[in-house]
């Protein structure tokens, strides 16, 4: 070997040769005597298949037996004891780990790490090399839930997704629309980072050649949105950063802007208002400077929701109205909805009820055109308790009941939680104690 | 002739403690003392039992010093007396996940009647332990082993162990003897009052000497994760080893138990050593100088002899390019099971020895990988907290810490006391040598150091307004 393979830092996350890992692979099998444990990471079940072919068909004098699970084992080793054949094959691959930790979260303390941990001792009966083909959060759940029994591994094998392969999904998870991620459960989210992120080590590894940045980014940004979305804000601005980082490397301005913009609303939603602006204003700048129309309301209605939570109604005021004048110079009638419910909301806090009431009713027409059941629920709601503050309590009715509805069908929890409430006010407001006592069932 | 690369492949093999072959004393390096030395020490002062606890990271070499230990308790020179040592692996009885203090008890007297008839001929009477045991027999003996007639305690090993994987017959062994702990323990001690008279009576070792008395050697204890209906993990430990320890430390005879490193570096470690008496925790072996991080000789000296002496008839040189030795034995951190596994992992990717500095960047790379996906995001502040840190210091208790310990991205190593007397068996803590490398932990050290230099401009300001 010459001295030009020497890698240059040893410490990156270096790009994985294939053909490397393979044959380093294959040699660990033919030097091993007695009990080994192997471990090879690969995150594509087909991958996975070729590969486990591959190593057989360079060891045609070894016999390997594959055990293929395809479904959940809580006992591996005495799902072992009743499969490996007699006598022995040369070596044992194991496959399809992975029923049996369906959920990455949680997964180091699920009972079939625990007790891999337990049996590690037992493993050395087979006398024969165990390889592990497994994906990264199986792998990285043995190691922290299972430390004794990965202590005592061999080696640990990765194998990074082919590039084709890897293009394909990324387009896929980038696609998606941000109320999708609002509308994924917990465990999905968990389940969508844990993919995002092995693909993302995948990228990382491949040859510099061979990487995409443009995806990195892409993914580096959806991961923060998720991050996001699960409340784990440190996370979000750490991959958010990353997409930025990339974006300027790249010279993507329009990136540039949007990461900002994202980057302005976890700051946002921690009430890190200085920081929330200064990211937004940045935005706005980048998005004049293209001009990108669209963005540049966006921001206007991100710093007014800033202002506003800041109390700072007449400046909230000023970016909304700036914003609006945007939406309809672009013709963006459905964005215009949003920024006018919010208009209403400063109008109210104002006390300018018979504007906000304008406002809302303008807001909730253009909701309605579109279809836009999100916005129009929230905003009946709010037209709905303005009503109910000025006790018109049937027109409050109607709007709350219709909002209710729609937040039911939409599966919003809190929307109509709070319909509830508004509904049960309304009717002790009547004196109708029998119908609240209902509805707070 | 066999593939050399092979040879080194098998010989350094993770998974199996140093036999007498391949075991290599690394006392300076280590900074504290060795198990074998240290326990013979206390044993010379002692006025009574001792009961020992002894720690170390997974995979630091503990199995390795208590075979060691085993070996030089049997063939002591004078004028050290020699012992009985019996040593239990506590993974061979009993259930990480289910264990009571009655199933430890009934193991080692269960080791006990076995080692005595193996290695020293001696068969104990009848008793009340083996009454007992014929009371239980029914729950994990198969009918026809029933017939057989009584179960002798020195030949029930292979059936005791049996109820490792039977957690019903467990349960119900369990409920008879429970009830009957303390006139258990009375009986175990008795037992141990028998077979000290047989010892003394049965010259052993070359010189043909008589035991002093029996050293009970019980590895692999600190494994237990959970005690039977207690929470999992530090809970059950505590449980165990504190709430118990009136079994743990009842019997007549010396012991040393395992015990989890997470344990004894917990707020309850001061507890333990009220409790017990003399403790060891086995430290890496040092690659670095506390503070000045300079490379330790002595300690990359220690791991040199250590792998040559697996090594055969190859020397260093053949097998090694001397740049790729000094990097993995570097990077080890002086953990040995991790050196293990570099060296293996070198082997598969070297073409010929001697193996070349790629093929180690290359096997390093593989715990380069592991880490940087399995780290806890919230970890990286804080290890790079302990790495600026002056002291090197861990706070006792915090949990984030412990689990660390537990997987390895931070290292315990003791300084030997030389030029200050009462630093000696200090511990102090370093972050795992690979992960300080990476990325993610470059990147938290450096905010960290940021944000020092902030607090310090900002004192500096303000003591500025002060004046």
């Amino acid at each position: 070997m010459s001295d030009q393979l020497i890698i240059d830092d040893p410490f990156a996350l270096n790009p994985i040769e294939e053909e490397t890992e393979l044959r380093a692979l294959v040699r660990a099998l033919e030097f091993s005597e007695g009990f080994k444990l192997l471990f090879a990471r690969c995150n594509q079940p087909q991958q996975r298949q070729r590969l486990m072919e591959q190593v057989q068909a360079r060891l045609p004098q070894e016999k390997v037996q594959v055990i293929s699970l395809s479904e959940p084992v809580t006992h591996l080793l005495d799902t072992l004891q009743e499969v490996v054949r007699q006598p022995s094959p040369d070596a044992i691959f194991i496959t399809g780990l992975e029923y049996s930790l369906p959920i990455a979260a949680e997964a180091h303390n699920a009972p079939f790490i625990a007790n891999l941990n337990a049996s590690r001792n037992s493993f050395f009966q087979f006398d024969r090399p165990l390889v592990f083909w497994i994906p990264e959060y199986v792998l990285s759940a043995i190691m922290l839930g299972a430390p004794d029994f990965f202590s005592i591994r061999s080696g640990t094998y990765s194998f990074v997704s082919a590039p084709d392969a890897t293009s394909d999904v990324a387009t896929a998870l980038t696609a998606g629309l941000e109320s999708i991620v609002d509308n994924m459960t917990w465990a999905e989210k968990q389940e969508r980072i844990t993919a995002i992120n092995s693909l993302l080590a995948d990228y990382e590894m491949l040859p510099a050649e061979q990487r995409d940045k443009r995806i990195e980014m892409r993914l580096h940004m959806r991961l923060g949105n998720l991050f996001h979305a699960l409340e784990q804000y440190e996370q979000a601005l750490n991959h958010l950063n990353q997409a930025l980082t990339i974006s300027i490397e790249l010279q993507d301005r329009e990136y540039e802007g949007w990461i900002l913009g994202n980057i302005g609303i976890v700051y946002a939603s921690q009430s890190q208002f200085h920081q929330a602006v200064s990211a937004y204003e940045k935005s706005l700048d980048i998005s004049r400077e293209l001009n990108d129309r669209l963005s540049e309301a966006h921001s206007l209605v991100n710093l007014g929701i800033i202002h506003f939570r800041q109390a700072n109604y007449k400046k909230a005021e000023e970016k909304y109205l700036q914003a609006l004048q945007v939406y309809k110079e672009i013709g963006d009638e459905s964005s215009e909805g949003t920024a006018l419910a919010n208009l209403a909301l400063v109008y109210e806090s104002l006390g300018l009820l018979s504007e906000a009431e304008t406002s809302y009713q303008e807001g909730l027409a253009i909701s309605r055109k579109f279809g836009d059941h999100r916005t129009e629920a929230n905003a009946m709601f709010n037209l709905g308790t303005l009503y109910l503050e000025q006790g018109k309590s049937s027109e409050a009715e109607v709007l709350l009941n219709q909002s209710l509805q729609i937040s039911h069908r939409l599966g919003n929890n809190k929307l109509e939680k709070k319909n509830l409430q508004a509904l049960a006010q309304l009717r002790r407001a009547r004196g109708d104690s029998e119908e609240e006592l209902k509805l707070t069932q | 002739m066999t593939d050399p690369l092979k040879h080194i492949y098998n010989s350094c093999d993770p998974y199996m403690p140093a036999t007498a072959e391949y075991y290599y004393d690394c006392v300076e390096a280590r900074g504290g003392s060795a198990l074998a030395h240290e326990f013979q020490r206390h044993l010379t002062l002692a006025k009574d039992h001792l009961y020992f606890l002894f720690s170390g990271h997974i995979g630091c070499g503990k199995s390795s010093e208590l075979e060691e230990l085993k070996r030089s308790l049997q063939s002591a020179t004078p004028p050290r007396s020699c012992y009985f040592p019996i040593l239990l692996n506590a993974s061979e009885y009993l259930d990480d996940y289910d264990t009571t203090p009655t199933d430890i008890l009934l193991a080692i007297v269960t080791e006990l009647a076995d080692t005595l008839r193996r290695e020293a001929g001696i068969e104990l009477r009848d008793s009340y332990l083996t009454k007992r045991l014929n009371e239980v027999k029914e729950y994990f003996l198969s009918d026809v082993e029933i017939e057989e007639g009584e179960l002798s305690l020195g030949f029930a090993k292979a059936k005791i162990k049996r109820l490792k994987k039977d957690p019903t017959a467990r349960h119900k062994v369990r409920s008879v003897l429970e009830p009957k702990m303390s006139t258990l323990l009375d009986e175990i001690n008795l037992t141990f009052d028998e077979a000290r008279v047989a010892l003394k009576q049965n010259k052993i070792g070359a010189e043909q000497r008589p035991c002093a008395d029996i050293v009970i050697i019980v590895d692999n204890l600190e494994k237990i994760r959970r005690i039977a209906n207690m929470e999992e993990g530090l809970v059950s430990q505590r449980e165990l080893f504190l709430e118990r320890h009136i079994q743990l430390a009842g019997m007549n005879a010396h012991f040393i138990y395992t015990v989890p490193l997470r344990l004894v570096r917990s707020a309850d470690g001061p507890q333990l050593h009220q409790r017990y008496g003399p403790s060891l925790v086995l430290p890496m072996i040092k690659t670095i100088e506390r503070g000045t991080r300079n490379p330790c000789q002595a300690g990359l000296s220690s791991l040199r002899e250590l792998l040559r002496k697996r090594l055969g008839d190859l020397t260093l040189t053949d097998a090694f390019d001397t740049k790729a030795l000094d990097f993995l034995l570097t990077y080890s951190g002086g953990h040995v099971r991790n050196l293990m596994t570099f060296v293996q992992n070198a082997c598969t990717y070297a073409d010929e020895i001697p193996i070349p500095l790629a093929a180690a960047q290359k096997a390093i790379q593989q715990t380069v990988r592991n880490y940087s996906t399995a780290i806890p995001e919230h970890h990286w502040r804080k290890l790079a907290e302990l790495d600026r840190s002056l002291d090197q210091k861990i706070l006792n208790g915090d949990n984030d810490y412990l689990v660390m310990l537990e997987n390895l991205s931070v290292l315990e190593y003791i300084n030997g006391g030389d030029d200050d007397p009462f630093a000696e068996a200090e511990p102090w803590y370093a972050v795992n040598p690979i992960v300080r490398e990476l990325q993610k932990f470059k990147a938290a050290a450096k905010e960290l150091q940021i944000e020092e230099q902030k607090k310090k401009s900002q004192a500096a300001a303000s003591d500025e307004a002060a004046l």
